[in-house]
């Protein structure tokens, strides 16, 4: 039977050199998580009323990086990755990604507008986002004016 | 005063009133005169275009007017639109070329029923509404005297109180203008 100190020690041992692993490799994600809310307009004659409360269509998750490199999903506009442009809380965006519409699904570019506060751990703005895809039919451009929370990581 | 007088007189006084505006932001180091000319297609909300003529004037290196019209005629209804914008540019990532801007704009619409067989039942309205430009503008070609610019701008109009559920209409006209500096 092996000395429970020994045993003791031992994990001791291995935990410690679990956690310096870890915190030699793990990568710094520093950056705003933001949930938006807001009625995208999907090429049906314009957007409807946000939702109380609001449903799927009417969210977006954005990861906004210390650089200003933001990551956004919603329903539509879609999936997109772009880099900001800053002047104090306001900003403009461009990227491109992929592009969801009522009248189909394509690749295109994608501009935003909008402004965020400046706070350390939770932000709050509202932004325009607009975007065009070229699909099998044509152009579609669908685009959302959207409010939300972001925080602070 | 003619009928064809008055459907446009809304969209003359509108052109003048963007011109008076854009003098009186002139600096006295401003830029020559900038005019432009060109194309552009119109979507309004059903991921539809409708072609429009642009009419560009740039007093200085920052503030713009702009003035878009088009139209279509179907059946007995004749339908026109316009919109004066008014805004400021400022160049973005390091880009002399590629520019924001944003700014105010000013839409007039008019609606015109005629009927040959029927002039009495004949009527027209126009509406109008204030809202906000957000725009890109990129230049294709910039020499000193010469310029092709490609622009994406988008005129948002509050939808009423739905506004309060963030609800907004929106004119997007992808447009391209030559212009020369006078």
């Amino acid at each position: 039977m092996k000395n429970p100190c020994q045993k003791l020690l031992k994990n001791i041992v291995c935990s410690l050199l679990v956690v310096e692993l870890l915190a030699t490799s793990a990568p710094s994600f520093a950056g705003t998580l933001t949930l938006r809310l807001g009625p995208p307009s999907v090429g049906q004659g314009g957007a409807n009323p946000l939702g109380l409360p609001p449903g799927p269509a009417d969210m977006e998750f954005a990861w906004i990086t210390e650089s200003q490199w933001e990551t956004s999903f919603s329903v539509s506009p879609g999936l997109l990755v772009g880099k900001r442009h800053k002047w104090g809380g306001l900003y403009t965006g461009i990227g491109g990604g992929i592009i969801i519409s009522s009248n189909g699904v394509g690749l295109g570019p994608y501009t935003s507008f909008g402004w965020e506060s400046s706070g350390s751990f939770l932000r709050y703005g509202i932004e325009y986002k607009q975007a065009l895809g070229m699909v099998s039919s044509g152009l579609i451009s669908p685009y959302a004016v959207r409010a939300g929370l972001g925080i602070v990581f | 005063m003619s009928r064809r007088s008055d459907r446009y007189g809304s969209f003359i006084y509108l052109f003048s009133m963007a011109l008076m505006l854009t003098i009186s932001v002139a600096s006295p180091e401003a830029h020559a005169l900038e005019v432009a000319t060109g194309i552009g297609g119109v979507e309004e909300g059903d991921d539809r275009g409708q072609s429009a003529a642009i009419l560009h004037l740039g007093l200085s290196s920052q503030w713009y007017s702009r003035f878009y019209i088009w139209g279509r005629s179907y059946g007995p209804v004749t339908e026109t639109n316009g919109i004066l914008a008014f805004a400021k540019q400022t160049e973005i990532f390091g880009s002399k070329s590629l520019t924001a801007s944003a700014g105010f704009s000013l839409m007039a619409n008019q609606t015109s029923i005629s009927y040959k067989d029927y002039p009495q039942e004949n009527s027209s309205f126009t509406n109008t509404n204030i809202g906000l430009l957000l725009g890109l503008r990129y230049n294709i070609v910039s020499t000193k005297s010469f310029a092709l610019t490609a622009s994406w701008d988008s005129h948002l109009f509050a939808a009423g109180d739905a506004v309060l559920l963030l609800v907004t209409g929106r004119k997007q006209i992808l447009g391209l203008t030559a212009g020369v500096a006078l």
